[in-house]
């Protein structure tokens, strides 16, 4: 008799306890919903690289989600903030993840919308914490490799990069780019130019064959204009997203940005917050993810491995093993870079 | 500095400025007919912005730069056809027109890019190549600032002198001049005079459609939104500038190009001057030129007012 009914009990209380898993499992969100700001068009690599890696992230279902994305032309200043508004107000989106420098927009409607998670990226945001989170993105380790290849494949030891703005997170890449390229020959000169803007392929062209004509030999092109490298029969550099298609006899690599682990901790803290009931509690430092956490890389040789030699491929293959080990520890310099 | 007026920097100099030069030539001695026909178009950089994301498209689809440019010119006359119906025609204000004219360049070229690259990486193309002219590129230093420059960049120029021609040795000329001085004197004439405006907008627009289309196929591989950047306002700041005579705009434009291409080797070189004055130097001198110029203008008298019988 006291066996059954102990027995009784425990059914019950299994069946309690599952009930209340259950509950708890049928609550959790099973979709994510992000509407996204891009700041430069989804054909620049800026832009396109963070769909690219929410294509990935999606194919690996974080905690089960769904994840569905939708996103806008390039929109700045009041422009922006209203299109944030609209979609905070529509209550269909449970991230807005604001593709550049929009914290002064967030600032206006986090508190309005505490539900909401909301996401800024990179340099002359300001780190507000609560609902807001500051992703930030550098490749400097990547533009390090890429020195080290440039270091050693140039003949006149002379090396440009042709940049858009002089911000923080292009400068790091910048100086880490000629670092690397010190690091395997001492005898660099570095010549830096910048277009002031964040497209200007025109802009872009002249500045890099004025590089040339003061004899650089290799090009690191931020401003993806390959054009002039390809005239001057040089090798160029490209930068954020993998662009030897662009100029596949001239573009030798490129450094990567990878926002998969970006998204993985922004979705991490979105689910903590939904499913754990844990408060928003964003970060008012900025928080990065290198090489070694799969931030970063470098693309493929292609058919330019011709023309990069065996030794050449070893150094920079070793570069980077060395970063993702720790053994290669690349400074992280932002100080606005100059010509020689 | 002594590295500036190094022989190789000075001659890169010297050939950045041609090449700078080439769009923003095609656009200001092109609309320089217009002006002087009374229409002030002040839709040029939307203009250039469709010649170049016509350029674009037939480029990168067909691989031929020759269609690329006769599609740039199509797009220019297209949009020189919309302004001369909405200044000849409909006599809206002409500042008006061209605004309108500006914010559906960017507001089309933007939306047929976006549904032209969805879904793919975005097609590039191969450009113009610079031509050595036999014998003349051997020049030193001229050779190779005057004489080694994309084909484009030779009818740009060649283009000044025929306007010229044009404007001043002709009848047709004299009459199209009339235009913007005194309508109703051809009016009286018989002579159409939307007729007249239509052509001259149309001439305009179809050379600031070439002027996109260089911009297109001799700087870049590719079509970013706004990619002309201004250039069309300098075009018109050059015809001002330029006191509406071709010498003038031809030397309006050299000046702000060279500031460009200056301030371009500045900053590579970094001479302790900030590039950001030379950026800045274009407008200024405009503005200087403009007050000298307050006293003794050549403004067409009825620029930008439209002609009622």
């Amino acid at each position: 008799m006291i066996k059954r009914t102990f027995l009784k009990a425990l059914g019950a209380t299994a069946i309690a306890l599952a009930s209340f898993v259950g509950t708890a499992q049928a609550d959790d969100p099973t979709d994510l919903n992000i509407a996204i700001i891009l700041s430069a068009g989804i054909e620049s690599p800026w832009d396109g690289t963070l769909i690219d890696s929410l294509e990935r992230v999606k194919a690996e279902k974080p905690h089960g989600l769904n994840l569905s994305w939708e996103y806008t032309d390039p929109l700045w200043g009041d422009d922006a903030g209203d299109a944030m508004a609209l979609f905070a107000e529509s209550g269909e989106y449970d991230i807005i993840w604001a593709h550049s420098t929009y914290s002064d927009q967030v600032k206006k409607l986090k508190d309005e919308y505490p539900e909401i998670m909301f996401v800024v990226v990179g340099s002359g945001n300001e780190g507000l914490g609560g609902n807001q989170y500051w992703v930030y993105k550098r490749v400097h380790e990547a533009a390090y490799a890429l020195g080290v290849a440039a270091g050693k494949l140039t003949t006149s030891n002379t090396l440009g990069v042709v940049g858009s703005f002089p911000a923080d997170d292009v400068n790091d890449e910048i100086n880490a780019f000629f670092n690397g390229a010190r690091s395997v020959n001492p005898d660099i000169k570095q010549k830096v130019a910048f277009i002031e803007s964040w497209y200007d392929p025109a802009k872009a062209a002249e500045m890099t064959s004025a590089q040339i004509a003061t004899g650089a030999d290799i090009i690191f092109s931020l401003a993806a204009n390959f054009q002039p490298c390809e005239e001057a029969g040089i090798l160029c550099f490209a930068n954020f997203g993998d662009q030897h298609e662009f100029s596949p006899t001239t573009v030798v690599s490129s450094a990567l940005a990878f926002w998969d682990p970006d998204l993985n901790w922004i979705i991490d803290e979105w689910w903590a917050n939904k499913s754990g009931g844990e408060a928003f509690d964003g970060n008012t430092e900025i928080k990065w993810f290198g090489i070694a956490d799969g931030g970063a890389g470098i693309a493929p040789y292609y058919a330019m491995a011709d023309k990069v030699p065996a030794d050449v491929q070893a150094a920079v293959a070793e570069t980077i093993d060395g970063i993702k080990s720790g053994a290669v520890n690349v400074e992280l310099d932002v100080s606005a870079p100059a010509s020689d | 500095m002594s590295e500036l007026f190094s022989e190789a920097i000075l001659i890169s100099i010297l050939a950045g400025t041609v090449r700078i030069m080439t769009p923003i030539l095609f656009a200001a001695i092109g609309e320089l007919v217009t002006q002087r026909a009374g229409i002030w178009n002040m839709g040029v950089e939307g203009t250039m912005l469709m010649g170049a994301f016509a350029a674009y498209i037939v480029a990168s689809s067909t691989g031929s730069v020759w269609l690329a440019v006769w599609a740039a010119m199509a797009s220019g006359a297209l949009m020189g056809l919309l302004t001369a119906f909405m200044t000849a025609t409909m006599r809206v204000d002409h500042f008006i027109s061209g605004l309108g004219i500006n914010l559906l360049a960017g507001g089309l070229t933007l939306y047929w890019f976006r549904i032209y690259i969805k879904g793919r990486p975005q097609p590039t193309f191969d450009g113009f190549d610079s031509v050595a002219i036999p014998g003349l590129s051997a020049i030193p230093w001229l050779g190779e600032i005057l004489f080694t420059q994309r084909l484009l960049t030779y009818l740009a120029f060649a283009m000044v002198p025929v306007i010229w021609f044009l404007l001043y040795r002709t009848r047709w000329g004299l009459e199209l001049r009339c235009l913007g001085e005194n309508p109703k004197a051809l009016d009286i004439k018989g002579i159409n005079i939307v007729r007249r405006q239509y052509l001259a907008v149309m001439i305009g627009s179809v050379m600031t459609g070439l002027g996109g289309g260089f911009l297109m196929l001799g700087f870049s591989d590719r079509f970013l939104a706004d990619i002309t950047a201004g250039r069309g306002w300098l075009a018109v700041v050059a015809i001002i500038a330029g006191n509406w005579m071709p010498r003038g705009v031809l030397a309006a434009v050299l000046v702000f190009a060279l500031l460009e291409s200056v301030a371009t080797h500045v900053q590579v070189l970094s001479l302790n001057v900030p590039h950001q004055i030379f950026l800045a130097l274009p407008y200024l001198a405009s503005i200087l030129l403009l007050m000298g110029l307050r006293r003794k203008t050549n403004q067409p008298v009825k620029l930008g007012i439209p002609y009622f019988r």
